[in-house]
């Protein structure tokens, strides 16, 4: 079979050159939620503990219920405004021998998964997800658990068409028929 | 192939389901006891130091325990001896053990990725053997022959690597290599017990002895201090430096640092010497195998396209008397038990070589030319800057506050100064011990602070590849890259970005047109 990438001019080959697909607006809007959640359940613990009078508090920390709230409601504000921020840096891209994920505000990251180098692909979605339609994409390489390459927040049927991608995709077609050193 | 005659039998004696060896009863004994030990015994260690009284006044009591627990595990092992069976197909084994969580494992020879043999002492009495085979997936199975017959075991070891020889070679390389066929094995390396003494003292290997000691700690602290008042030296009145001149006392505390170091020396010999004593390192066609051990004899065996990495370790002490430890690593994820140990299969530790000989064992593995030769490219001298911001800045700032904190005086501002001056250097040093070179598939990285380790590995092997800058390093085009290998992932930081994206693409090309294999 011919390698088609071949034609291509080295610029191109690039992963400089990948334009990233964002990753799904319901997302963000999750993200948000879970936030700003948080952080008012956490505010209102400090509320409650403030007014109620059924457990004994430590002396001198009812001055300090105060500084709770507003602290956790600045902490809360930063990361809201951190997620809002970091949103539009986090994308992905599925070229014809590899995935890319790109994230990081001030830390950007980008990681390359070769397909050839894939061993099992899965989906996960947690009980929100499921709610909102989302799902994340989880590659596993041989390079072990800790470098598991994840995409996060795509719409489930992007996701389980990424994955049909991938389990069709021949670098790992010609794994199977070559029946090497698959393990399950 | 295999034609000898006691392959032939060996087919023949394990074709039905076979129990193992009797003396697999010591085995199942041992581990039994050992379970019991390492995970209930210690925890009642306290409770006997602190109830010692106690425990001596019920003599009788702990005794008929004791001897019942005995016949208890006697017989659990009697039970788990019986239960265990195996079978040997032309292409596979397997093997059904378990009283009530029975398991049937059936692993076909193609998937064992190593063959170790194993001699505890108690084996080693009638030339018996453990084999223990190793797949690239299996976490936490136990795929084992309790216990066989050490010319058996041999024998079946050959027939399982003839097997791996006949399927499919996947790499180009190894096609080639394996046309050259000798069927002889080429010994590389061996070590006598200087090299080993060196190894000891340039290593710490104590924690493999204080590891394997970890349940006695506090008898042996005991009766330490025993022996020690036997000897008609109080410690107590020893460290008592409320009586003595501050210049005696650091004296003391010298002496006894000096003391301590030169026992945590020994021990580290003598562990050095268990593990690696008649180290023999030598190919048998595509694998590389270690034979080393005094009391339980290990063979280790790593075939060459599964090796992924290997590390060439020196600390300073090394670096000052000329030596180096290698390592070759192969695939490390899912496999189970501890990954650091010496003894672990995925890594082959050669201890204590000369850089010379470790060129020509990497000439060997990796077909590079050199290493420690290599003219090494530096990195950024911003990751300095780096260093400096974290993790140095938030110590010397904490360390500032404790300073202002209490009355300070001229020679405590000295110290922190020298303290400053001491990290920034070391930030400094740590720079330069940086380095990376490519040529061609290899890749070869230097890092360090006090010691030197120098990675190699061919990218075609990588699993990933990760680009990371900062917002800082994004200024001053600079950027890290990381490749994850299947044994480790290899970073190479601060270097310029357009050279780290180059890399990637060359890397991603090679990769995804050639397809190369990486086991």
């Amino acid at each position: 079979m011919a390698f088609t990438n071949a034609i291509l001019s080295t610029s191109d080959l690039s992963i400089s050159s990948i334009n990233f697909t964002s990753l799904s607006q319901a997302y963000l809007a999750l993200e948000l939620k879970i936030c700003a959640s948080s952080t008012m359940a956490l505010m209102l613990v400090f509320v409650v503990l403030g007014f109620e009078s059924f457990i004994e508090m430590p002396e001198g920390s009812v001055a300090a219920l105060p500084w709770a709230i507003i602290g956790s409601f600045v902490l809360g504000a930063i990361i809201f405004l951190y997620i809002m921020l970091a949103f539009p840096k986090k994308g992905y891209a599925v070229r014809e021998h590899d995935l890319n994920y790109t994230s990081g505000l001030l830390f950007q990251m980008h990681v390359c998964q070769p397909i050839l180098r894939i061993q099992h692909i899965e989906i996960k979605r947690g009980p929100l997800e499921r709610k909102v339609g989302l799902a994340s994409l989880y590659v596993y390489s041989a390079g072990g658990v800790q470098h598991t390459f994840a995409i996060p927040g795509l719409a489930y049927d992007t996701a389980t068409r990424l994955r049909s991608f991938i389990l069709e995709h021949r670098d790992l077609q010609k794994e199977e028929t070559e029946n090497d050193r698959r393990d399950d | 192939m295999i034609e000898s005659d006691t392959a032939v039998k060996t087919e023949h004696r394990y074709a039905n389901w076979t129990r193992a060896e009797p003396i697999a009863l010591a085995y199942f004994f041992v581990s039994i006891v050992y379970i019991f030990a390492t995970n209930f015994l210690i925890y009642l260690i306290p409770v006997v130091v602190l109830q010692r009284e106690t425990l001596t006044a019920n003599g009788a009591f702990v005794g008929v325990l004791t001897s019942v627990l005995i016949v208890f595990f006697a017989v659990l092992a009697l039970i788990k001896f019986w239960f265990y069976q195996f079978k040997l197909g032309e292409n596979r084994i397997e093997i059904k053990q378990g009283i009530f969580k029975k398991s049937h494992l059936d692993l076909p020879f193609e998937k064992i990725q190593n063959v170790k043999i194993e001699q505890p002492l108690y084996y080693r009495l009638n030339q018996y053997a453990m084999v223990e085979l190793e797949t690239a997936g299996s976490v936490g199975s136990e795929a084992r022959i309790v216990a066989m017959n050490l010319e058996e075991a041999h024998t079946f070891k050959t027939q399982v690597m003839l097997f791996q020889k006949e399927a499919p070679a996947i790499n180009k390389a190894d096609t080639q290599e394996s046309t050259l066929e000798s069927n002889k094995e080429v010994l590389l390396n061996t070590r006598t017990i200087t090299d080993l003494i060196i190894h000891g003292i340039t290593n710490n290997r104590v924690w493999i002895f204080f590891g394997a000691a970890a349940p006695f700690y506090n008898t042996f602290v005991d009766s330490f201090s025993q022996i020690l008042t036997i000897v008609g030296f109080d410690i107590t009145q020893y460290l008592d430096y409320a009586s003595l001149s501050l210049a005696m006392f650091l004296l003391h505390v010298l002496s006894l640092f000096m003391f301590t170091m030169l026992l945590l020396v020994a021990f580290s010999v003598i562990a050095s010497l268990f593990v690696f004593y008649k180290f023999r390192l030598s190919r048998l066609d595509d694998k590389y195998i270690r034979r080393s051990g005094l009391i339980n004899k290990q063979e280790i065996s790593l075939k060459k396209s599964r090796i992924q990495h290997a590390v060439q370790q020196q600390d300073w002490l090394d670096i000052i008397i000329n030596r180096a430890n290698l390592k070759l690593a192969q695939n490390s994820a899912g496999l189970p038990g501890d990954q650091t140990s010496l003894n672990s299969t995925n890594k082959l530790v050669v201890p204590s070589i000369t850089p010379r000989q470790s060129n020509s064992l990497i000439e060997d593995v990796f077909n590079f030319n050199g290493i420690n030769e290599v003219a090494f490219l530096p990195v950024s001298k911003r990751i300095i800057m780096r260093y400096l911001l974290f993790p140095i800045l938030p110590i010397l700032i904490v360390l500032l506050a404790i300073v202002l904190s209490v009355q300070a005086t001229l020679g405590i501002w000295f110290g922190y100064i020298t303290i400053c001056i001491v990290l920034v250097s070391l930030a400094i040093v740590r720079w330069y011990r940086w380095g990376y070179f490519i040529k061609g598939d290899h890749i070869v990285i230097r890092k360090g602070l006090f010691g030197k380790d120098i990675h190699i590995f061919n990218r075609h092997k990588t699993q990933q590849i990760k680009l990371a800058q900062t917002i800082f390093m994004r200024k001053y085009k600079k950027a890290s890259v990381r490749f994850v290998l299947a044994s480790s992932a290899h970073l190479i930081p601060y270097i310029d970005d357009q050279i780290a994206l180059s890399m990637l693409d060359e890397t991603l090309l090679t990769l995804e047109r050639d397809k190369p294999a990486w086991m």
